[in-house]
């Protein structure tokens, strides 16, 4: 007896006939797709899809709109010039920005960099604000092999680090060692012989507890020791991320009777950690040099005259540049200004230069092939951008990271504009004026 | 070596103040939170945005019609809590005694909208959303002690808080408002029963917590800059004192914000700051351990 469930002959016939052709169609298909389709028959895509990453909500969001207004501003400026030139496509194509949010949050950075990659499916990546949070995304960055030029991050980690292949980042950014190295050498040579020439500066710092704040510490704890730097920290504190209030650090600070204070923080902590010790605590000292990422119109607006006589450790202000791209940067500023009512940050400039480099990688790798853009990214050599880097050159080289020139400026209340304004003080080849020891200072000896 | 500073009797002063002025924030905080809870068992996680929507409401209305931000407080308080009415009214009260996962949902909601709210209105204003500070003619004026210098704002604060909490301590005490307010924290069905209108106290109990949110938001924002994001810590923190201090007390409550001002303060110092926020939670633990209802909560 023949079973209900079992099929006849005629279905049987029609499913292998189906299963034949659909066999031979698709190898038809992978035949001709991979060796009938000529190179020059490929499609010319649209644009060159470049991601950025940066913090559009959340408390990072005013560092990270500086750095969606350099990078727009950037884009905007290159396709106005008709694009990018590609070889391999013989023609000019335009960058297609694509921003994703990281909410200034670690788990929605990993987010936002996985949805550049994965579902927008980027060329090229550029900025990124927070050692942290860009330390997490990388490995999703690094599985897509896509290149990123990272920006706003002070950790070389994220070019050292060993359980990725880092080949696909290059970080344009001092790194927080250099930071710390030129911070000792600012007290060593220009502060410490006009407040204790005859004997050690003796330094209190506080510094955030986190990755950031350990690079830059290290790097002036490594400099001193290693250059033998006429410098004795009396006081060395942490305070945590987002510290708003440092009345009790600085108490403590200050009972082991510093020359100078240093807090290394972001601009909301520096801000608060020197008014609160100037205001509340009364302590006459020498402030700073602080972080370049206080590097904003607001920390010298907000600072007020509590920041007279402080210090920056610097690559770019506002208010003040680098003599080797004076000129250059005077026109970025008019058009940032212009073109977003208000003045650019040190982020907004890194993330600017970051997208000229990006677009000159694959300018001269001539192709949009991600490994041909990794490969340019660290062998080529270019002129410096509006960032002041050693040498003039622009370099990532084997260890795909390119510092920049660091100088050190000293803010003075300007009544004319009821602000702080800077002068360069060191080094001494491009120092405008001597560092000044305040009239009420008072002397930790 | 940290240790042995606070062994120096000007450092530990110095600590001690600075612990108290923050500690009464954390109180004033703690206790409109600890009311909303007593009175509604309602969980209020937006409270530290609706603190940080008082400094800002303080702030703004002192700059545009340059008025004294100390005076500014109590019209502040008032629309805070005319406001914390209309949020209990139109959030709680319809999900009231469904499941508690409604409220918290309810709860996170508010703190979604109203920093999204702040950031847009701030955003539209300022162009960026910078962190601000309020100040008061007293801000650049202090009082001197030898090297210890008082900031005249901070007495003003520590001054105005214990008064204030005095004040409204004898209220729960000791009037006929209070009483009720005590009974529908006790029991809400024999409060009901004895005729009082249990729902307008759960709406008037709302709107006294949210102004004391908005007085601790507004001394907060004349300590310290603030943003649209920097109620979320100190709302964590209120929980773990009312909890520290014991559920539904309002000596637990101000004491319990006192003693974590202070414990902060010298975390800081004596262990780093990585220990300032963490310590809070060290405390409750040992106190839950030692006390499981809270130092002033009931068996």
């Amino acid at each position: 007896m023949r079973s209900s469930n079992a099929i006849t002959k005629t279905t049987a016939i029609i499913i292998a006939v189906i299963v034949i052709i659909a066999a031979i169609a698709t190898g038809i298909y992978f035949y001709l797709g991979t060796t009938s389709v000529s190179p020059t028959a490929k499609e010319i895509p649209t644009g060159i899809k470049i991601g950025l990453l940066t913090h559009v909500t959340g408390p990072a969001s005013p560092t990270g709109l500086d750095i969606l207004r350099g990078f727009q501003l950037a884009v905007e400026e290159i396709n106005a010039q008709g694009g990018v030139y590609v070889k391999e496509f013989d023609k000019k194509l335009p960058l297609i920005p694509i921003i994703e949010d990281q909410q200034s949050d670690q788990q929605q950075t990993i987010n936002a960099a996985s949805r550049l990659v994965n579902q927008h499916k980027v060329d090229i990546i550029v900025g990124g604000f927070g050692s942290a949070f860009i330390y997490a995304a990388q490995p999703v960055i690094a599985q897509s092999q896509t290149p990123y030029v990272i920006t706003g991050v002070s950790t070389p980690r994220v070019v050292t680090r060993t359980d990725i292949d880092v080949s696909w980042f290059v970080l344009y950014q001092a790194t927080g060692p250099e930071h710390g190295a030129s911070i000792a050498l600012i007290l060593a040579e220009a502060v410490k012989p006009a407040v204790a020439p005859n004997r050690n500066l003796r330094v209190a710092i506080i510094y955030q507890d986190s990755p950031f704040g350990q690079d830059f510490f290290e790097g002036i704890n490594k400099t001193t020791n290693e250059k033998n730097l006429p410098l004795t920290f009396v006081y060395i504190g942490k305070f945590k991320v987002g510290e708003t209030d440092f009345r009790a650090l600085l108490s403590a600070a200050a009972a082991a009777k510093p020359d100078v204070i240093v807090p290394i923080g972001f601009i909301a902590e520096t801000i608060n950690s020197i008014k609160q010790g100037v205001n509340e605590l009364g302590l006459k000292k020498i402030w700073g040099p602080v972080c370049v990422c206080v590097e904003d119109v607001n920390y010298y607006k907000n600072l007020g005259k509590e920041g007279d006589y402080s210090l920056i450790q610097t690559y770019f202000g506002p208010y003040h540049s680098h003599p080797s791209v004076r000129d250059k940067l005077k026109n970025f500023i008019n058009k940032f200004k212009e073109r977003w009512g208000v003045l650019p940050g040190s982020q907004g400039l890194s993330v600017y230069d970051a997208v000229y480099i990006a677009a000159k990688a694959i300018e001269i790798a001539g192709s949009l092939d991600k490994t041909k853009i990794r490969d340019t990214l660290r062998s080529m050599t270019i002129d410096q951008l509006l960032t002041p880097v050693p040498g003039g050159k622009i370099h990532f080289g084997s260890k795909g990271q390119q510092g920049f020139d660091l100088y050190g400026v000293q803010l003075r209340w300007d009544e004319n504009v009821k602000e702080l304004r800077p002068k360069i003080i060191w080094p001494s080849s491009i120092a405008e004026t001597r560092f000044e020891v305040p009239p009420d200072f008072q002397s930790g000896e | 070596m940290e240790f042995f500073l606070i062994f120096d009797p000007e450092l530990a002063s110095r600590i001690i103040f600075w612990g108290l002025i923050i500690g009464i924030i954390y109180s004033l905080l703690a206790l409109g939170l600890n009311i909303i809870f007593g009175v509604m068992k309602v969980v209020n996680f937006a409270h530290g945005e609706i603190m940080i929507t008082g400094a800002y409401l303080t702030f703004f209305i002192s700059s545009f019609f340059s008025i004294n931000p100390l005076f500014t407080i109590p019209i502040t308080m008032l629309v805070i809590g005319l406001i914390g009415m209309g949020i209990e009214r139109t959030f709680f009260r319809p999900i009231k005694g469904t499941s508690k996962l409604n409220e918290i949902f309810i709860s996170i909601a508010l703190i979604l909208i109203i920093q999204n709210i702040l950031a847009q209105t701030i955003l539209e204003v300022n162009k960026e959303i910078k962190p601000v500070r309020i100040t008061t003619p007293y801000t650049y004026s202090f009082a001197e002690f030898g090297s210890f210098r008082l900031p005249y704002d901070y007495l003003i604060i520590l001054v105005a808080a214990f008064l204030f909490l005095a004040l409204f301590y004898t209220i729960i005490i000791k009037t006929s408002f209070g009483r009720r307010l005590r009974a529908t924290s006790q029991n809400r069905n024999a409060a009901e029963l004895m005729g009082i209108n249990v729902e307008r106290i759960d709406m008037i109990s709302f709107g006294i917590g949210t102004s004391l949110a908005a007085m601790a938001g507004s001394f907060l924002g004349i300590i310290t800059h603030f943003d649209v994001y920097s109620g979320t810590l100190p709302a964590i923190k209120a929980f773990a004192i009312i909890i520290l201090g014991g559920l539904g007390s309002i000596p637990g409550a101000i004491i319990g914000g006192l003693i974590l001002g202070l414990a902060e303060n010298f975390a800081a110092v004596i262990l780093g700051g990585a220990w300032k926020d963490a310590i809070a939670f060290l405390i409750l633990s040992i106190v839950l351990i030692l006390k499981p209802s809270g130092i002033f909560g009931k068996e």
